[in-house]
Formats: structure tokens, sequence, C-alpha cells
């Protein structure tokens, strides 16, 4: 069937389409329509079912019945228009208008994204340097040390700080200078820690209970200051203190013994520091290794001429809000919309925010995978396996025949049908970051080979490949941020 | 009485419709008073078409009961069955 069709040339890669149903078809669709909702609704003088066309159409209206399959009409129209038309949707049309008598659909398609390269492989990006800062491996040494300090028992006179255990008894004093009724306080076995900078009421008892060894006793008045707010204002009281021990915050050396507790892997305090000092070294170059490549693609993207249908930032939004929502999942939430309600924000606004960043990541993709093809990035058979290896990781030496052969099985699933398209899409996604990063470092690219000399996966044609989305580097980053300091993973 | 007091309106079910396919015949509610002759020439001057013949029937009133009362709910009416000329024929029921 054919069916009629006008084109409308759109800006942003969109093309509009009116397509326009013959009165056959339309007759025909009417009288399934009617005989659909005659079957529904009864009409006064008839059986369900029984009233005759005219009567509907007149009980009901042309709207009524038109309603009934203008939707599903026009999806198959889209359908065959799109075919007929030898059209290729980037994304799912939208209906923009729907026209009546002759029923005429106004819709718009997305196309593909066209992007033009600019002379990317005249790209170069200075690379940060790294260093590490001294400042930063003292603090996580330090960060060790205060995982293992603590109170212990000193002898020595006591001092702000210290956690001291002592009986207390406060009792206020009367004109004379003799003891009254009025008992402040009597605690016993009361731990209380000197502070100079947030003293204790009244002002002088922690200055008084400094200097005092365990065993000592101490008797001193204070003059409970007239501007205090406690009820014994402007009183005499007499304190008599008892104490029984005293510890002091002790934060211990970096010893060999010390970093032995920290994990198995650690001879020496030297060993640890090393690790320390590695494990920054490696979380810095990797910061810089992304900020490297965030600032290629950043000029990648200015330097290239793109051009995409709205529709595309939507599809791009749609996916982040899943990936988000996966993830939220993943943490324990109860997905996206759970976390929206918990921070009373709606899917609306969220989506709003999110929008920007969908559209840079888009262009990042558009311009990457556009890179991707232009290079003739591949995944090949041994890659791929490799990949898929890493995924499951080794196997157990005594593994037994039945695992071995599970795994098998699980490989070879791997490497088939969308799973294999995901996995060559992560291939190819990175085999571009690092061939752009090459790039950016001025180094010598050889020219694109054809996929058919060299070892090319079997049917994995460019084009094959070119459809295959690459994916930004965005989607990595929560595990790179997942790192933790190195004491941490020992325990 | 003046024609269009006459006819008070076409009676649209499935066995009217029926008459009106197989028999050419219409079927009009009409009022109480009007004769055959009246309904007839009604229906000529009204839809400008040839009357072969007019049967009328008075059709009951339908009771129901509320309590010890009886409650008329639908008075009885008059209805005709009007059968055209061959070859005429009226754009039945519009406007129900």
């Amino acid at each position: 069937m054919s069916i009629k069709i006008t084109r409308e040339e759109k800006e942003h890669r969109q093309l509009g389409l009116i397509i326009e149903v013959d009165d056959a078809r339309f007759q025909q669709e009417m009288q399934k329509a009617a005989r659909k909702v005659a079957n529904q609704y009864k009409i006064p003088g008839f059986r369900k079912g029984k009233a005759p066309y005219n009567i509907i159409l007149r009980h009901f209206g042309v709207g009524a019945l038109v309603e009934e399959f203008v939707d599903d009409l026009g999806q198959e129209m889209y359908k065959t228009a799109i075919e007929q038309e030898g059209i290729e949707p980037y994304g799912i049309g939208s209906m923009n208008d729907i026209e009546m008598e002759p029923l005429r659909y106004h819709v718009t398609v997305p196309l593909i994204p066209e992007v033009k390269l600019g002379d990317y492989r005249g790209l170069r990006v200075e690379e940060t340097s790294v260093e590490l800062d001294e400042a930063e491996v003292q603090a996580r040494i330090d960060q060790i040390l205060e995982r293992e300090a603590g109170y212990s028992d000193v002898e020595r006179p006591s001092q702000y700080g210290d956690l001291m255990n002592v009986d207390v008894r406060a009792v206020v004093l009367d004109a004379d200078g003799n003891e009254s009724e009025t008992v402040v306080m009597d605690e016993t076995d009361w731990d209380i820690t000197p502070d100079e900078e947030n003293p204790m009421e009244p002002a002088g008892f922690d200055a008084a209970l400094l200097g005092m060894v365990p065993g000592d006793e101490k008797t001193f008045e204070i003059d409970w200051p007239e501007a205090s707010p406690s009820m014994y204002a402007g009183e005499k009281v007499r304190f008599q203190v008892v104490l029984h021990s005293n510890q002091a915050y002790v934060k211990p050396e970096l010893t060999d013994e010390l970093a032995q507790s920290v994990g198995p892997d650690f001879e020496t305090a030297d060993e640890l520091i090393a690790r320390i000092r590695e494990n920054l070294q490696e979380e810095l170059s990797e910061s810089a290794e992304d900020e490297f490549l965030g600032s290629i693609l950043d000029q990648l993207v200015e330097m290239s001429e793109i051009d995409f249908p709205p529709a595309a930032v939507e599809m791009q939004l749609d996916q982040m809000m899943q990936t988000t929502d996966y993830r939220f999942r993943q943490m324990g939430i109860q997905g996206l919309d759970a976390f929206l309600e918990m921070t009373n924000q709606t899917a609306e606004a969220y989506r709003e925010e999110q929008r920007e960043e969908a559209e840079k990541v888009l262009r990042r993709n558009l311009v990457l995978s556009e890179i991707a093809i232009a290079e003739k990035v591949t995944a090949t058979d041994e890659e791929i396996e490799e990949q898929v290896g890493e995924m499951f990781g080794d196997l157990d030496e005594d593994a037994t025949e039945e695992q071995i052969e599970a795994r098998q099985r699980l490989v070879e699933m791997m490497k088939e049908g969308s799973s294999r398209l995901s996995i060559v899409e992560r291939i190819v996604t990175d085999k571009t970051f690092e061939l752009v990063k090459a790039i950016a470092r001025g180094e010598e690219i050889p020219e694109p080979v054809d996929a058919d000399e060299s070892e090319a996966v079997e049917g994995e044609t460019p084009e094959a490949v070119a459809e295959v989305e690459v994916v930004a580097e965005n989607e990595a980053a929560p595990e790179a941020a997942a790192d933790e300091p190195v004491a941490e993973v020992k325990e | 009485m003046h024609i269009y007091e006459v006819i008070r309106r076409p009676v649209v079910t499935e066995k009217s419709y029926d008459a009106a396919d197989f028999d050419n015949s219409y079927t009009f509610e009409v009022d109480m008073r009007a004769n055959k002759h009246e309904i007839g020439d009604a229906v000529e001057t009204a839809f400008k078409v040839r009357v072969e013949n007019v049967r009328v029937m008075v059709m009951p009133a339908k009771t129901g009961r509320r309590g010890r009362r009886v409650v008329v709910r639908k008075p009885k009416w008059k209805k005709a069955i009007v059968t055209l000329a061959e070859g005429d024929s009226i754009q039945l029921f519009e406007g129900v």
C-alpha cells in the first residue's frame, strides 16, 4: 500500500513528514472502530453491537471514532512511511499534529546526528604534571596513627587534655568559712578532662586539677563568679578532689611493629610509607588522566561541527536517569524516584537539571564514535576473549570439570548477541580513548588500516562498528571514586 | 393541528430500522390526537414523499410501583408506521 507523503526539511537533523491516509483506508478504519465501539456501549433501541454504522456514527460522532484508531493507525503509517521513504530514524519520531479530512499526520523524525570532525589529528593538549604533595603523604600517615592512638596511664603530673578519674566533693561555705549544708556535688569515679579552651564551671576548676599525680588528694576553694548563670553564683565553694588514675592521649610513633599491625604486606614502616606514596601517586595520576581526557574531549567537541536532533538529548537523558536509578538500587535506595522524594525534587526538575550534562555527554559520545569510525577502531577476537575473561576472573586451580564447563558456557554466551555488542562497544571506547590521548600527546599515529587487512572480527565491518555507540568516560567515574586509602583495604 | 405538531419524533430501534430497510416503512411517535390521514399528510409534506399506507397503534403506558402506590412511569403514546411509495425514502432518523 502506498501512502502520500510530503517531506519537509527541518533544522537540527530532523525531518518533518506529512503522511496522508487515503479515504478507502480511512473508511475501513472507521467501520472497524464503529464495530468495536458498538460492542462496548449500548445505543438506545439497539442491542449491543447491533446498531448500524450510521447510527453509531451519529451517536458517538466522528471524533470519538477517529480517536479509537488514530494512534494505532498513526504508528502503522509512521512505520510504512519510514520504510517507503527509506529514512533511517535515530530515535522515536514524535507526532506533532493530526489534521482531519483528509486524515493527515504531521510527524517529526529525528535523523542520525551529523558530525564533521575538525582537524582532530592535529590536536595537542598539554598534560598536567602530577606532583606528589608531601603534606598529603604525612596526612595519610597521621590518619593511620590517629586510629592507633588511645589513652594510656601516665605517672607524670596531670595536664590539659588528660583523662582523669576522680572523686569530687564540693560544698558551699558560709560567711564564716565553715561548710554549710549545701552540697554542690558529690561524685565518685568520675572521668573528666580538663580543657584549656572550654573550661568547666566554675572558672578555675580545670586549672586546679592540673599537676596532680594518681593518689593525690587536693582541697581548694573557688569563688563562684557572680556572672555565672549557676544557682551557686557568688558563693564560695570548697572542692575536695581525689585523683585515682590519670591517662594521657598518646599518638604512637610510626614503627615497624605498627606497620605490621596495619597489614600483613608491610614488614617495616618504610614499606608502609612507600605504599601510601604509591597509592597517592596512582590516585593523582588517575585523576590527572581523567582531566587530560576530559580536556581532550572538550576540545574535540569544540573543533567539530555537531548537529543532532533534540530527541537525541532526550534519549541521553533517559539513559542517564536509568543508570542513576540502577546505581541507587545498588546502593540500597529504592530507585531514583525514592531519592527524589527524599530530596523533595520532582522528576521533571531533576531531568532539567541533568539536561546540560546530558548534552555534553552526547556531544562527546558523538565525536568519539565519529573518530572511532574515521580511525577504523575495531575489536579483535582476542580482545573480546580477553575482556570476557577479565569479567569472570580466573578459575581456581582445583576447579572441577563442571565448573570449567560452566564457565566456558558463560564465556561463549557473552560472545554472542547483545552482550557481545556491549563488549565490543567497551573495547572500541577504550581503544578510542587511548587513540585520542596518543594524538593529543603528539605521538605518531599510523593511518587507519582497513578492517579487512588487519585481524578484524568476522562480520564486523567498519559500518557495523559505527553503530556501536561509544560511551563517554563519565560512566566509568564512580569506580575510580571508590578508591580508598591504602590501610582501609587490609581491615 | 400543524403538521409539525403531528409528528413528534422518529423511532429509531433495531426493529424500526429493519422495517425501513425491507418494507420501506418508517416509524414515528405521533401526537395522541392525530389520525391516519393527518399523519400521512404530515409525512408527505414534511419529507416530500408519497405515502402509501399508515398504520397506527397506541403503545400502553408503563407503570411501576412505589410501595402500595402505582405510579405511571411512562405515559401511553401513539406510534405510526408509515409505508412509502416505492422509490421514495426518508433520510431517516436524522437528528434524533
